[in-house]
This record gives structure tokens, sequence and C-alpha cells, in this order.
């Protein structure tokens, strides 16, 4: 009876393997993946001080600007736009412009004056990734305003949802 | 009790993550602004020849004005002046006077003889951008001045504070 079961077991075990090796040339594997949303920007440091101290007589003070700050965007979505705010109101008589280079298809709004309500800067941006964009910033103040020391403004840039 | 601290410092660093992640869409920068003092004074060139030339008999010459001039002012200050002189004095029986427009909100103390140390001639002036002001030159002389032959005054405006 013992002999005779060892003979039946090697049986049942090859044509178990034989089987699996008949299916060896073929595999499937089911791949998940997903893009999310991604929206990132950022800005590479902050701009110089802006200070105004010169004026030709009966015009008003010459503006100061500031070209030395560039912003990175990348965006995998479509109809965004960048707009930018600042934390508090500036000094009545002075005005903060900001003017971004837009990035390929994207609208620049130009020089813009900053709030504490979100401005459009740039529009019309969609599915790009794109670095090196120069921010231009300029500083207006009026002889009225008087003279101001040593001040500081946050200026908030965010990519967002928006096609103007 | 040492198990219990990686499951808790993981709680802790993910949520962190998750919020720096959420805001990659902002940026921020700090801008850095300056006003500085500004006092700027010009004018446009020089008045024309003030020539006393005409008298009515029994009263002295009769005196000789010249508005053809304007001065600019840029100034973001409070409580500015602007002052003149005279390089050299007048001759005897001679006298020069200056009279400036005010801008808005100064003070013209209208026409001022000049001498050689400042005389305020506008006052009051409080941050104001102005170009065009009329600046009103006018000569006089006495008979007993007698003839001068064609001379000439450098006449210095400043813009200052009051002091």
């Amino acid at each position: 009876m013992r002999k005779s079961f060892i003979p039946v077991l090697a049986v049942i075990f090859a044509v178990v393997l034989g089987g699996v090796a008949m299916a060896g040339n073929t595999a499937n594997q089911t791949v998940s993946f997903e893009v999310s949303a991604i929206n990132e920007l950022s800005v590479s440091g902050n701009p110089a001080a802006l200070v105004i101290d010169s004026a030709t007589a009966g015009s008003q003070p010459t503006f100061a600007t500031d070209d030395s700050t560039t912003y990175a965007v990348t965006t995998n979505e479509e109809g965004r736009k960048i707009t930018g705010a600042i934390d508090s109101a500036m000094p009545s008589g002075v005005t903060l412009k900001i003017a971004l280079v837009a990035p390929t298809d994207g609208t620049s709004a130009g020089s813009v004056a900053l709030g504490v309500d979100a401005v459009d800067l740039v529009t019309g941006i969609s599915q790009l990734a794109a670095s090196g964009k120069l921010i231009t910033y300029r500083l207006d103040a009026s002889a009225a305003a008087g003279v101001i020391e040593s001040d500081t403004r946050t200026v908030t840039l965010t990519l967002t949802a928006g096609v103007s | 009790m040492p198990k219990l601290v990686l499951p808790v410092m993981l709680m802790l660093i993910l949520p962190a993550f998750a919020g720096a992640n959420h805001l990659d869409n902002v940026a921020h920068q700090t801008v850095t602004f300056q006003v500085s003092p500004i006092s700027e004074l010009s004018v446009s060139g020089n008045p024309g020849l003030l020539h006393v030339i005409q008298a009515v008999a029994g009263s002295e010459p009769a005196d000789v004005d010249d508005a053809s001039t304007t001065y600019s002012l840029t100034c973001n200050e409070e409580d500015r002046k602007i002052t003149a002189r005279l390089d050299d004095p007048m001759p005897s029986g001679m006298e020069l006077m200056l009279e400036l427009a005010a801008p808005p909100g100064a003070t013209s103390l209208g026409f001022v003889a000049l001498s050689g140390t400042d005389q305020n001639i506008v006052t009051g002036i409080d941050g104001v951008c102005e170009t065009g002001k009329t600046i009103t030159y006018r000569c006089c002389a006495d008979a007993d001045a007698g003839v001068i032959v064609s001379d000439s005054r450098t006449v210095t405006l400043t813009l200052t504070g009051v002091e």
C-alpha cells in the first residue's frame, strides 16, 4: 500500500507543475497611475530696497525700481493665473507696483499697483513649466507723501484658478 | 515605550509636510521701501535787463519790473521756505526786490529787498510739486543813484528748512 502511494503523488505533482510551465510565457499586471493637480510657484528671493531720493524740480519724486528677482511656475492645469497682494496698505501717496513677465502663452497685466486685495498679474497660464521669469517692482511717491523711514510689505503671489 | 515614539513622530511630521504642499502655489517676497528727504528748486533762466529809463518830472525814476522767469520746486518735507540773497550789495541808491508766487498752502512775503544776507521770500512750504511759478524782479533807483553802467548781481534762491 505504501509503495503504490509514492508513484501516485509523483503523477499529481508532474501534472500540476506541467500546467504552470505551460502558462509561463505570459504575465499580466494591473498598473494604476494618477497625476494630481500640480500648481507650484516660487520666487528667487527678496528684491533690494526701493529708495526714492531724487526729483527734478517741479516734477514728482523720481520712482525707484528693482528687477533683481524672478519667479518659477509649474502647473499641469489649464486656465491658471497669478495674483498679487500685500499684507497691509501702502502709506498715503506711495504706490508699490509689480510687473511679472508672462510665461509662454500667458498674458502679463503689466505694471499693476498692489493692494491688500489680490489683483491679477498674469493670466492664461496653462500646463507649463517656466523659470527665471522677471519680477519688476516700482515704487512711486508723491511729494505730499513726505519722508518715509524704511518700511516693508510682504507681497504674496498666488497661482490660482481663473482665466481673468 | 520606544515602540510608541516612531508612530507619534510620524503623526507630527506628516501633517506638516501635507500643509507645506498645500501652500506651494503661494510665494512670498518682502519688499523694503524708503522715501528720503527731497528738496529740489530750479529756475527757468535769467530775467531780462532791468533798465531804469524814465521818470515823471518831480518824482523818483519809475520802478522797472521783470516777470519773465519762473521757478519750479519739488519738496516732500514740511515747513520749508525759499530764501534769496545777492552776491554783492546793490549800488547806493538802488534796490533790487524780488517776489515769488507761492505754491499752494505756502505764503509769499511779497516784494522783498535783496541784500547780501538770506531773506525769506516764501514760507510754509509743505510737500509740494509745482512748476511755472512766477518770479518777479523790481529794480528801484533814486535820482541820487546817478547813472549806472550795465551791471549784474547773482541772486541765489535756496529751498531750506525753517530755522
